[in-house]
């Protein structure tokens, strides 16, 4: 057999298709994705870890297998050794520097100075935690093929580094209030810079997007947030004995075990007030994302929510854990059956992404423990 | 004989698709569509994906393109390149892939737990002093943000030439010795690096008027600053925090058993190097004219500090707790027995009775 031979390049036909031909979804099931997070998680104890580049990108794989628009699925194309040679480089060229000036700072510097050098230190690293996020989804994104074509992810990380904190500064000063622009925000500047080969997507402020009652939902879930946690600890206040309460005397362990047992209905209360806001992010996220000639859409319900919360942590708590990739799986099949496609895009148009692939990725991320396995 | 199926192809230029026809002959695999033919040889291609009812298949020389095929092509290919796409050829080379994997887990683990230990020694012994003396007066300066400094100057004024009386002749290797008490009831004390040595409220009031037995648990804290066992620690768990650093992000499981494996290996050489101060503390009790034993009648009286408050008295709640200071150390009892096999005859104690007593109540009147 002699080597790889072509012959007679063509240009391809065009090939339209209307999004209402293109169903979206994922078909994953939840026996693969588990065993894959057993196995993971015992080869991790046995390799120090170092298995969970390779664990993340079975998963990845088989996710992205799984999920399909039309008669096409996805595919993921990175590699467990290109996630290791990233986290190594970030962790000799990042984290050990990081870590070894902090020490440093501690051990030579008195008290007075070394609140000089440890804040700018640690505002620095709330920065780099935006950079390595955005540098995680472009090597995330570099790896993923539909049809025979790369997604990419352009724009500057630094960029989206500063936005992000600048953004996290802004949401504390209001109390949390610009919280879902922030979010918003955010996204925009990941999808307006993200490519499907030469087409590029574009976060639009269409109306079945804009009409998603962003800030409705988020004031009952800041209210409910703030009721729920009002009343848990003024329930805890009077059932402690109120102001003869002394929390330094009272260390035994029923007090610990009813402390937790009452964060049960509070975190309860307060996800059930988060729901709505839930789904109405995710959706206005989705409806916002246009490429090739397509409108995304997405049905997703806050019902949908509250029932994948409920039975992802029951389906944790009885997998002792490793079933946090099913977990993971459970929430990207949700989004990506309620998907659907509007329009109509020319697969013929559409050519391969011309825009550099990083060689290896996500090492800042997983440096820093940002990393989901999706 | 050659094997055909018909699939769909995407050349990986555009996005559109192709009907293809796939041929497995003997020498590769064959690829015709309308426009194009393309020959993949076995080694070249890669199996993305396989499923019930259909496979894709890559070519690392066109790394872009896939050919979609029916299931049953995945046998074909598996039959016709066994060496590559064999049935277990996949697990062979993940196996591969994991046994050095675990072999590199094992390096890092024996280089970090014995490796770093095993070095800690000589390195502090190569590290600068002045630089070590500064790295203690920076961490002593941090403690006392939390743990206030209670005695003041005239008992510390007392107390600092004895103790590095006892440096000098105990040949510690330290000039400088700076002794600080800080107001905590457990009664404890300890040596950080450069000479800095700590000693708790809580050990005056449990040593009471026993100024010998004082001077005995400083003469083990200067074998501590002599053995250098300060900065030898630091580097331990710098070791130790780079490990738990390439295990972040990792299983919660692998982490915890970083952390119990580093925390046995710290107890293990903590009490290797206490030993080791003891013999230090005695030695330098000796030089300085003090009976080693006295050692002994501290272990006794902070044994019995901790066991002898009523149990219901909650404001001794952490005093009845087992004092750090033993709690990490060889057993009691042996010490108790070994500092006692060394008593001899002493001169006078270096400071009188009434200075002893500014020093033992330093921190008794001092509530400002």
């Amino acid at each position: 057999m002699s080597e790889f031979t072509q012959h007679m390049a063509s240009s391809a036909p065009g090939e339209r298709v209307s999004g209402a031909n293109l169903p979206v979804g994922n078909r994953s099931k939840i026996l693969a994705m588990l065993w894959i997070g057993f196995y993971t998680t015992i080869l991790n104890i046995f390799t120090l870890t170092i298995f969970r580049f390779w664990g993340r990108t079975h998963f990845r794989r088989r996710l992205w297998a799984d999920t399909y628009a039309g008669e096409e699925t996805i595919e993921y194309t990175g590699r467990g050794l290109e996630l290791f040679v990233g986290f190594l480089i970030a962790i000799f060229t990042l984290m050990i520097p990081f870590v070894g000036a902090v020490i440093a700072a501690q051990l030579l510097l008195g008290p007075d100075l070394l609140f000089l050098v440890i804040i700018p230190l640690y505002l620095a690293l709330f920065i780099i935690i935006g950079v390595a996020i955005f540098l995680a989804r472009r090597y995330h994104l570099s790896r993923t093929r539909y049809r025979g074509i790369r997604f990419a992810q352009t724009g500057s990380a630094t960029g989206y580094g500063f936005a992000a904190f600048g953004y996290g500064v802004l949401t504390a000063i209001t109390l949390g209030w610009f919280g879902p622009e922030a979010r918003i925000r955010l996204s925009r500047r990941m999808w307006d810079n993200a490519y499907f080969g030469s087409e590029k997507f574009s976060f639009t402020n269409n109306e079945a997007a804009t009409s998603e009652p962003v800030y409705a939902s988020f004031a009952l879930a800041w209210v409910g947030g703030l009721v729920g946690y009002g009343v848990w600890a003024g329930w805890m206040f009077l059932s402690m004995g109120g102001e003869d309460f002394d929390p330094a005397t009272t260390q035994d362990v029923e007090f610990i075990i009813r402390l937790y047992a009452s964060l049960i209905p509070l975190i309860i209360f307060i996800g059930l007030a988060m729901a709505w806001h839930e789904a109405v992010m995710i959706r206005r996220i989705i409806k916002s994302l246009e490429v090739g000639g397509v409108r995304f859409s997405s049905r997703l319900s806050t019902f949908d929510i509250i029932e994948l919360t409920i039975t992802n942590v029951l389906l944790l708590i009885f997998t002792l854990g490793f079933g946090f990739m099913a977990v993971q799986m459970r929430v990207w099949r949700r989004i990506a059956n309620r998907m659907s496609l509007d329009g109509e895009i020319d697969f013929g148009a559409i050519k391969q992404n011309e825009h550099l692939a990083p060689s290896q990725g996500e090492g800042l991320a997983d440096g820093l423990d940002l990393i989901s396995n999706f | 004989m050659a094997r055909r199926f018909e699939g769909r192809f995407f050349d990986g230029e555009s996005a559109s698709t192709t009907p293809a026809v796939a041929i497995f002959e003997t020498g590769g695999l064959f690829i015709e569509t309308p426009a194009r033919q393309f020959a993949w040889p076995y080694r070249e291609i890669a199996v993305l994906d396989s499923q019930a009812t259909e496979c894709r298949l890559g070519a690392r020389s066109a790394p872009d393109a896939v050919l979609v095929l029916p299931a049953a092509a995945r046998d074909a290919l598996a039959e016709y390149a066994k060496d590559h796409h064999g049935r277990h050829a996949g697990a062979r080379r993940l196996g591969a892939a994991v046994a050095v994997m675990i072999a590199t887990a094992a390096l890092i683990t024996a280089i970090l737990f014995v490796g770093v230990p095993a070095a800690s020694g000589p390195l502090a012994q190569a590290t600068p002093k002045g630089f070590e003396q500064r790295i203690g007066a920076n961490m002593a300066a941090q403690i006392q943000t939390v743990f206030r400094r209670c005695a003041s100057d005239a008992s510390l004024d007392l107390l600092t030439p004895v103790i590095e009386e006892m440096a000098a002749t105990g040949d510690v290797g330290f000039e400088t010795i700076r002794i600080n008490i800080v107001r905590t009831s457990a009664p404890n004390a300890f040596a950080l690096p450069g000479g800095q040595v700590m000693a708790t409220s809580g050990l005056l009031d449990a040593l009471g008027d026993d100024q010998e037995a004082f001077l005995a648990v400083m003469a083990h804290e200067l074998g501590h600053v002599r053995n250098r066992d300060g900065l030898r620690a630091f580097y331990r768990n710098a070791g130790l925090g780079l490990l738990l650093e390439i295990v972040t992000g990792g299983s919660g499981l692998a982490q915890q058993a970083v952390l119990i494996a580093g925390q046995l290996t710290q107890l293990r050489h903590t009490r290797t190097q206490e030993a080791a101060a003891d013999e230090a503390a005695y030695e330098i009790m000796a030089r300085a004219g003090l009976d080693p034993a006295a050692l002994a009648r501290a272990f006794v009286a902070i044994t019995a500090s901790v066991g002898e408050d009523d149990e219901n008295d909650d404001e001794n709640a952490d005093k009845r707790k087992m004092p750090n200071w033993l709690k990490t150390h060889p057993d009691t009892d042996e010490r108790i027995a070994a500092a006692k096999a060394r008593a001899a005859s002493t001169g006078d104690l270096p400071l009188r009775a009434s200075d002893w007593a500014i020093v033992r109540d330093a921190c008794r009147h001092d509530d400002g």
